[in-house]
């Protein structure tokens, strides 16, 4: 459905907030039944800050139902929040921006919000002084960033997105991890949807550099070191069509970071570790490089003891790319009937997989 | 008599009168109390037939027609029947149609009405419901009179917070419950649409690392083939070129072997290589000395003449009878030279002396072997050839120098006849 022009903000008696009527947003359903919605959009755009706090409040409440959401599209939610989000109080940015997070759930919310050009504020928001706000706005930028058409979309009308969003990394790592993890998750849609000309901006930018310093000096939780890894990953596997990330891999000493991180405690982090060493092996200085640090033992030990799906399939076919390499085939030759056994699994991209693996690591001249 | 009880499919009910059909309504006293249904002669019942069924019935008198009547009735129809008839007549009609046309019934009226014998009908069904019930008929409440002086209050009058809160309370913490587990159910359906697109994003991604490997794999491998290729090209040409020259050199040492043998042989035969000195000799040297003795031939030649003349004039003065000779045979010799070089016997018989300032170059003799042989013999040479050859012919320098026309003239006649005698000697040889 469209989205309609906001209407006029609505002249409401000025009344003291704690014995405004709309103070319990429970009410509102009865008071206004089907009229709740375009009623508090409309008190949105009011110039009472009262009433456009509670309005905003009242709407987070609401727009968890989907049938709200498309409710509050057509009656103009998402140019009506502009001014809110843009405003002075901290509280009252931090409900707009929800509101963008709950519309930005919905395919036709984040149509609506591509279209209306509030990335720009979002991108803005991402270095508000409020955390909440902070958080709120990745949230909205990770939700409208799920495709290759939006992606591409945001990109081409702000590339400047790539330079704050490492601007975050480095400001989020002194502040706050579960923001950092939601930087670079964030990140991470970017470098996997925006192709090779955002891998060259991030290069460009040393977010090579900036993201194996950051996996080796095991800052955050497991959130942000898989994180990371999952974004090093995404550049990695343009090593074959970008020639600056086999030179800065090499320059930044990823491989060894990578092969430290095998040995990571947790599923994940390894699994993404092992995701980044996989799309790097396919370079062959890269693979001889991996080969030299001692990657063949830690994808045997994870073949023979993981059973995490993702984490197995990464490492049959990292062991397939790197297999490529004869001293590694020498050394996979021991779990050949391990692997032979995993072609059964009844996950198929993992049954793929090992039988990938067995035909390359079988190969002889 | 039959002790055994029958059970009846439907039990047969007596007649019901007319005055006792089911009410419209259903009476709310229950069915013990309702007045029993009298059951009514059968007989007295007009839907019963009496009388005889095996036989053809025969109505009654009274059902048979009367007579009298059918033939009232026959009489009222004709008379209805002579009456349209009169009024048909009276009535003008209209005539009949023209010939060719037929009358048609048209509808003058302003609006017209589709004519039809049909009476449109429609079914509708209805039905009561089966449990209508007779509304109740409301309370009647009498107006109220008089004035009231107070007000009783008894339970219940007042308004209780908490009994009439109760379900505004139901109502609100059911529809917070029902948010929050909307709420609780969004969030679960979106960590599982974040799990699969995780899960998706990761399986993609191993994929488009297993293309990349065969691509690279693909691609190392027609490198390396395309780099095989040239490498074998290269050697091939190599090879070739290898070839081309053994067999280049091969055949330029064969073809050469020979040439330079062939080229100094042909050179040789056609008079490169020469000894000068021997050219000298050939093409100088001989002429000049063939021409000089045949130039003193001549002379001796003349001079024998001139004596024999001298001596016939002699003879013939001292004996006068002494035959004349032959003149063909004197003449022979004469005649003879003068065909064969009419030029020079007639130098050499008009004049023996040319002025040594007009002779053209002379054959010189070279002073060592080694020289180049240009020039005719110096005259001191000549003259000290003459000497040495002991004729003593001091004048046969003079004129050697005074007859190099004659001398190349000779040469000249010389070369043509033995070129003719060389020319006929080479015909006779190719015809045997």
């Amino acid at each position: 459905m469209p989205v309609t022009a906001p209407t006029a903000p609505l002249t409401t008696a000025t009344a003291s907030p704690a014995g405004h009527a709309y103070n319990d947003p429970t009410r509102q359903n009865w008071a206004f039944g089907h009229r709740a919605i375009p009623k508090l959009i409309g008190e949105v755009q009011s110039s009472d800050e009262a009433l456009q706090l509670q309005a905003l409040h009242s709407l987070t409440c609401r727009l968890h139902e989907p049938v709200d959401v498309q409710e509050a599209l057509v009656a103009g939610a998402v140019p009506a929040i502009s001014l809110s989000l843009s405003h002075a109080k901290p509280l009252v940015r931090a409900r707009a921006v929800e509101i963008v997070v709950l519309l930005t759930e919905h395919e036709q919310g984040r149509a609506a919000v591509l279209g209306h050009s509030h990335v720009e504020t979002l991108i803005k928001l991402i270095a508000d002084p409020e955390e909440a706000v902070r958080g709120l706005a990745l949230q909205a930028l990770w939700n409208v960033s799920q495709r290759t058409e939006q992606v591409q979309q945001i990109y081409t009308t702000l590339p400047h997105i790539i330079d704050h969003l490492l601007r975050a990394v480095t400001a989020e790592k002194s502040r706050s991890y579960q923001l950092l993890a939601r930087v670079l998750e964030t990140l991470h849609h970017f470098l996997q949807h925006g192709g090779a000309p955002v891998v060259a901006h991030t290069l460009k930018l040393g977010a090579l550099t900036t993201l194996t310093k950051l996996l080796k000096s095991h800052v955050g939780g497991q959130a942000v070191r898989a994180a990371a890894a999952e974004d090093l990953a995404a550049i990695c596997i343009h090593v074959t069509t970008l020639p600056d990330v086999a030179k800065q891999a090499h320059d930044a000493g990823l491989v060894p970071v990578l092969v430290e991180t095998m040995d990571d405690p947790f599923g994940a982090v390894r699994a993404a570790a092992v995701q980044a060493a996989m799309a790097l092996s396919i370079h062959v200085v890269s693979k001889q490089q991996l080969v030299a640090e001692g990657v063949a033992e830690k994808l045997v030990r994870m073949v023979g003891e993981d059973q995490d799906e993702e984490l197995l399939m990464n490492a049959l076919t990292a062991i397939a790319s790197i297999s490529e390499d004869y001293t590694a085939r020498y050394a996979f030759q021991d779990v050949i009937g391990l692997i032979e056994q995993l072609k059964a699994h009844p996950n198929r991209a993992v049954a793929k997989a090992a039988a990938s693996a067995v035909q390359v690591v079988q190969w002889r001249p | 008599m039959m002790n055994a009880q029958y059970a009846y499919a439907s039990e047969p009910r007596p007649a019901v009168a007319a005055t006792q059909r089911k009410a419209k309504y259903r009476s709310d006293e229950p069915a013990g109390n309702l007045p029993p249904n009298r059951p009514v002669n059968i007989m007295y019942d007009r839907r019963i037939y009496r009388g005889n069924t095996y036989a053809s019935p025969i109505l009654p008198a009274y059902t048979q027609p009367d007579a009298l009547d059918q033939q009232r009735q026959m009489q009222f129809k004709r008379k209805l029947k002579a009456a349209r008839r009169a009024e048909l007549q009276r009535r003008p009609r209209t005539p009949d149609a023209v010939e060719g046309r037929i009358h048609m019934e048209v509808q003058t009226e302003l609006y017209l009405e589709e004519l039809s014998d049909t009476v449109p009908e429609a079914a509708v069904g209805t039905q009561t419901d089966a449990f209508l019930d007779r509304a109740p008929s409301p309370l009647y409440v009498p107006a109220k009179l008089g004035v009231d002086v107070a007000t009783q209050i008894v339970d219940g009058d007042l308004f209780d917070f908490d009994v009439e809160v109760e379900p505004l309370l139901e109502v609100l913490v059911g529809k917070t419950l029902d948010q929050a587990r909307a709420e609780v159910l969004e969030e679960a359906e979106l960590a599982g649409l974040r799990r699969r697109q995780r899960d998706f994003a990761a399986r993609r991604q191993a994929e488009l690392v297993e293309v990349q490997r065969l691509e690279q794999a693909e691609r190392r491998r027609v490198e390396e083939k395309e780099r095989r290729k040239a490498e074998a090209a290269r050697v091939l040409a190599e090879k070739q070129e290898s070839a081309a020259k053994v067999a280049a050199a091969s055949f330029a040492a064969a073809y050469l072997a020979n040439l330079v043998p062939a080229a100094l042989a042909s050179l040789q035969d056609d008079g490169f290589f020469y000894n000068a000195r021997e050219r000298e000799i050939q093409q100088m040297f001989l002429p000049w000395l063939t021409s000089q003795v045949d130039a003193r031939v001549q002379r001796l030649d003349v001079a024998r003449q001139l004596l024999d003349g001298l001596l016939e004039a002699a003879v013939k003065q001292i004996t006068p009878a002494a035959p004349a000779p032959a003149p063909q045979a004197q003449a022979a010799p004469a005649s003879a030279a003068a065909d064969t070089d009419p030029a020079a016997a007639a130098t050499s018989n008009n004049s023996m002396a040319v002025d040594s300032t007009n002779q053209p170059d002379q054959p010189t003799l070279p002073d060592n072997g080694g020289g180049s042989g240009s020039g005719a013999p110096s005259t001191d040479e000549v003259s000290a050839k003459a000497t040495d050859d002991g004729d003593g012919d001091a004048t046969a320098a003079p004129e050697s120098e005074a007859q190099p026309a004659d001398a190349l003239n000779d040469q000249q006649g010389d070369r043509q006849q033995s070129e003719g005698e060389t020319a006929a000697a080479d015909a006779s040889a190719e015809e045997t």
